[in-house]
């Protein structure tokens, strides 16, 4: 169990409503629980970083907050929308719709439109789920392009992109759609680690205009710098989490302690 | 050497020729307009979640493949009418084609959307795209790249399979070829000038085909390696143009890293 007791914040400042809330979550693959009653209270504002080895269930637990994957139990609550979740009973479309459009999402993979200009990947969504005319979503979609630092690209197709900067095409295009809440799933993984400074910047950036943001990384001095929280994730559990520094200098769980020692080298 | 006079003489048999070659491209355009859209539906309802209608799909598709093009003419033009259905030759022809062509180019239209990758779904779903702008917006586009190249190499065979269609007396090449080779007893000469058509057909057709497939699949590094001012030129001059860059000015569609 991890439940987090939401009157207590673990952050000065932090906020006393959470603004995401997932409570009890639970998610199996066949006879796989790859997520084992999660609960998890975000403020907004809140820069969370998700840590843990390979297979610990980071990815899945963010794809269960846009509902990329179906809980089987628990519920999920993003502002004033509530989802709850029992075996065999997913939720509407209409409702999986509402969620998704506020939370975006930027993958590991990047997953940009491969047929469609670096400006087509950002004005898609604007224009077929938001309803902004193409003036409206271009206008947005160059803005946003600008934004990454990529505003020459934006006649480009993917394939004429670096990583760094497909991916950098892939958070502007989720930021397109003005979401509330931002997942990271390992979005520096595929990358060099100076192309992938390029993507921390970006995301630091974002970080300090106030987004609420999950991250699932494996780069700590991230999680160290930019995050307001760190939560280790095991076996589909969260077992530890606190500040940054606290996790990084004293953990208390002696997995933790290994991973840490892994990936810090240390 | 009279012997080797066919060598040269097909030359002269070309014209008697030509009346089938219309003919026969005639029914190849008809079976491809009707039956890849026909085949691309069968591809959409071998997927339904409604089982029935999954069979239904199944057992056509099968049924269009398990049957040779020749048993399907004659079960259509000789078959038929003892059943109450007459039809002329052309027609019969058609509906025969039209069979096997939807029933191979089901599975080609199958595999060319199931190729489409999963993360490209997942990113659709992420941004809230409805399925049917995913499907119309994602899925399709690419999709398509992918099928067209064999789509062109499955209209050769079919242009190739209206050859039989001169055993229930359709009016194509090889039915011409024969009344040619039955009047001046050239054989040899006749149906090498059918042989010269085809091919004159078929060849540069695979030429094509070969070539698309470099262009769509992105396999080719040497086409995404050019310099970028080619293609941001044609894109460019696509633009000036007053034309959105459709799609088929995009030529490099590459699966790295793009896709998971």
């Amino acid at each position: 169990m991890a439940t987090i007791d939401t009157s207590v914040s673990t952050q000065p400042g932090a906020p006393v409503r959470p603004f995401l809330l997932a409570e009890n979550i639970v998610k199996n693959f066949g006879q796989h629980r790859a997520i084992d009653d999660v609960s998890l209270s975000v403020g907004k504002g809140e820069v969370i970083s998700l840590i843990g080895p390979s297979g610990a269930g980071k990815s899945t637990f963010l794809r269960c907050l846009n509902l990329l994957e179906i809980p089987d139990e628990g519920a999920l609550t993003l502002g004033e929308q509530r989802i709850e979740f029992a075996p065999g009973r997913a939720p509407g479309r209409a409702e999986m719709t509402a969620l998704r459009r506020r939370a975006g999402m930027v993958f590991q993979s990047f997953n940009l439109f491969p047929h469609l200009t670096a400006m087509r990947n950002v004005q898609l969504a604007q224009m077929r789920v938001l309803g902004r005319s193409k003036d409206e979503a271009g206008e947005r979609a160059l803005a946003l392009l600008d934004r990454v630092g990529l505003l020459a690209k934006a006649d480009a197709y993917p394939s004429q992109c670096s990583g760094g900067q497909q991916q950098r095409i892939a958070i502007a295009r989720a930021l397109a759609m003005d979401p509330e809440l931002m997942l990271f799933d390992e979005p520096t993984s595929g990358l060099d680690p100076e192309v992938g400074a390029e993507i921390l910047t970006v995301m630091r950036e974002l970080a300090d205009s106030g987004m609420t943001m999950l991250v699932a990384t494996h780069e700590m001095e991230f999680a160290r710098q930019v995050s307001d929280r760190v939560i280790v994730m095991v076996d589909g559990a969260i077992i530890e989490e606190g500040a940054p520094d606290q996790i990084m200098s004293e953990p208390g769980h002696e997995r933790v302690r290994k991973f840490l020692s892994a990936v810090l080298g240390r | 050497m009279n012997g080797f006079s066919w060598l040269w003489d097909w030359v002269v048999y070309l014209p008697d020729l030509l009346p089938g070659l219309w003919m026969a491209l005639f029914l190849t355009a008809v079976t491809c307009v009707i039956g890849y859209p026909l085949g691309f539906a069968l591809a959409l309802l071998t997927e339904a979640r409604n089982p029935v209608v999954r069979w239904i799909a199944v057992v056509y598709v099968e049924i269009g493949r398990g049957i040779p093009a020749l048993v399907l003419l004659y079960l259509v033009y000789r078959g038929l009418p003892q059943l109450g259905v007459l039809l002329d030759a052309v027609p019969s022809a058609l509906v025969a084609f039209i069979i096997t062509a939807s029933a191979y180019s089901t599975e080609m239209f199958r595999s060319s959307i199931a190729a489409v990758p999963r993360g490209q779904f997942q990113a659709s779903d992420a941004l809230a795209l409805s399925r049917l702008d995913t499907f119309r917006f994602v899925v399709l586009p690419q999709a398509g790249r992918i099928a067209l190249p064999p789509l062109v190499n499955q209209t050769i065979t079919i242009f190739h399979i209206t050859s039989l269609a001169s055993v229930i007396t359709v009016a194509e090449v090889m039915h011409d070829a024969y009344m040619s080779g039955a009047f001046n007893w050239q054989y040899m000469s006749v149906y090498t000038a059918a042989a010269v058509l085809y091919a004159a057909i078929a060849i540069p057709g695979a030429l094509f085909a070969g070539r698309l497939e470099k262009k769509l699949s992105g396999g080719t590094r040497k086409w995404s390696n050019r310099p970028r001012r080619t293609l941001m030129s044609r894109l460019a001059s696509a633009r000036s143009a007053g034309t959105n860059p459709n799609p088929t000015q995009q030529v490099n569609l590459s699966s790295n890293g793009a896709n998971s």
